[in-house]
């Protein structure tokens, strides 16, 4: 087994409901959750956490979730982070622009994806 | 014998009154001439000046004429506000609509979610009657997100906001992943998928929403359209320079009277009701809006009885932004 089998999985989400089912289900799968409800937490907890897979929402209570995207692809070490941009905001001109731009990103909306989903998705990205 | 006069070498004061007509009457039909030609680029706004001298049936005549293009350049001013106020409206209904159905989708994920964990738990104490009713829950959630997604994929087409954001992508694993999606309706009804794939993979610039919504709209529809132990084959080609994605079925074919308008907004064949599902008549108006902005083309080969095939095809190029 390698040392990094400990998957670190980093939610940015304010919904509290929302990031606790999310929390729920990816820890009974067996993964470390950290859950980030503002853009300025998410900073925080990435450099001090060092996450795997960032699941990361757009519309926040400090940031836009897409200049978080833009600003981790920016920051060293926040490079090659694998971000699943999960939104209930449809794809329009600057969300699949900035999804293209800062790979290693995906886009997913919520409401329209099962939540086995989410985790198949997460474990994809990690193989 | 006015002919004659006229003619006559030497005028008498009577040609010399005639001649004068004339020319005031030329003069008369020149400016005719002149204001029925702006009209006739859709100038409406100039008018004929009225000389002080003119008989009274030429007043007359300009008067009407003036009134007349007057009428017309009101009108036409008004007729011009109310296709903009129309298109205001239709505008700001769009945006509504669009905002209202973003409102909606956060509490229908937080039942979504809910409902699909508490399905994947130990409901050995519940009754099978409940146990149903958890799926149910779950089926209405998925309904109520996909009828979400159409309204807005609709208001985005209808704002004018749907573009067109190509990367190279695989459509073999696209489609693959678009048929996991359908696959528990497939099974269900039992109906046998074929995948005709010229290739493990092709990779063309797609915009990958965009194209998964066509596929699942396409393969949603042949699933739907097909009696149970039916069977639907999708296939995917690359010939001479183009690319094509075709979905057939064994399902209930259209109509001949309904193809014209299958892609109608709204519009829903006549034997729509046989499959015993619900739809909203948006799919297809949805699939063919993507298409023409993707510089993509959509057509289909179908018998009342035997099935459907939509051919979907694309340029050797790909989606592009049309």
């Amino acid at each position: 087994m390698m040392a990094d089998t400990k998957k670190i999985l980093l939610i940015v989400e304010d919904e509290v409901r929302l990031a606790g089912v999310l929390r729920e289900t990816f820890e009974s799968q067996g993964f470390d959750v950290e859950v980030a409800k503002t853009g300025a937490e998410a900073f925080k907890m990435i450099l001090t956490t060092q996450p795997r897979v960032i699941i990361l929402d757009i519309m926040l209570p400090d940031v836009d979730g897409m200049s978080i995207l833009h600003r981790i692809r920016t920051e060293k070490g926040g490079e090659n982070i694998p971000i699943i941009v999960l939104t209930n905001l449809s794809p329009d001109e600057r969300i699949m622009k900035g999804v293209v731009r800062d790979e290693p990103s995906y886009y997913l909306v919520k409401a329209d994806t099962p939540i086995d989903r989410i985790v198949e998705k997460v474990k994809e990205i990690l193989v | 014998m006015t002919a004659a006069i006229i003619g006559m070498n030497t005028p008498s004061s009577g040609d010399k009154e005639l001649g004068a007509y004339r020319a005031r009457i030329s003069e008369h039909l020149s400016k005719l001439n002149e204001i029925f030609a702006r009209a006739a680029v859709g100038d409406f706004e100039s008018s004929i000046e009225i000389p002080e001298d003119a008989d009274d049936e030429i007043v007359s005549l300009y008067t009407g004429i003036n009134i007349m293009l007057d009428v017309i350049t009101r009108q036409l001013k008004d007729l011009h506000a109310n296709v903009t106020r129309g298109e205001e409206l239709n505008q700001a209904k769009s945006e509504f609509v669009a905002l209202v159905s973003h409102q909606l989708r956060t509490p229908l994920t937080v039942i979504r979610w809910r409902a699909e964990k508490l399905q994947m738990s130990d409901l050995s104490g519940l009754s099978p009657h409940d146990r149903s009713g958890v799926d149910d829950i779950v089926d209405a959630a998925d309904e109520m997100a996909s009828l979400i997604s159409i309204i807005l994929d609709i208001s985005r087409i209808e704002i004018g906001e749907l573009h067109v954001h190509a990367q190279d992508l695989d459509i073999v694993a696209l489609a693959d992943e678009t048929l996991r999606d359908i696959d528990l309706s497939a099974r269900e009804k039992r109906i046998t998928i074929t995948r005709a794939y010229q290739s493990p993979r092709l990779v063309m610039a797609a915009d990958r929403t965009l194209l998964k919504a066509i596929l699942n709209n396409l393969f949603s529809n042949a699933i739907k359209y097909t009696p149970e132990r039916g069977s639907v084959c999708i296939s995917i080609k690359k010939n001479n320079h183009k690319i094509e994605i075709s979905v057939a079925d064994s399902g209930y074919g259209i109509p001949e009277k309904d193809q014209p308008h299958i892609f109608d907004k709204l519009y829903r064949a006549s034997n729509a009701d046989k499959s015993g599902s619900k739809g909203s008549g948006l799919g297809l108006y949805i699939v063919k809006s993507i298409l023409d902005k993707s510089g993509g083309a959509i057509r289909f080969e179908t018998t009342e009885g035997k099935g459907t095939t939509f051919f979907i095809e694309f340029a050797e190029s790909g989606m592009m932004d049309v």
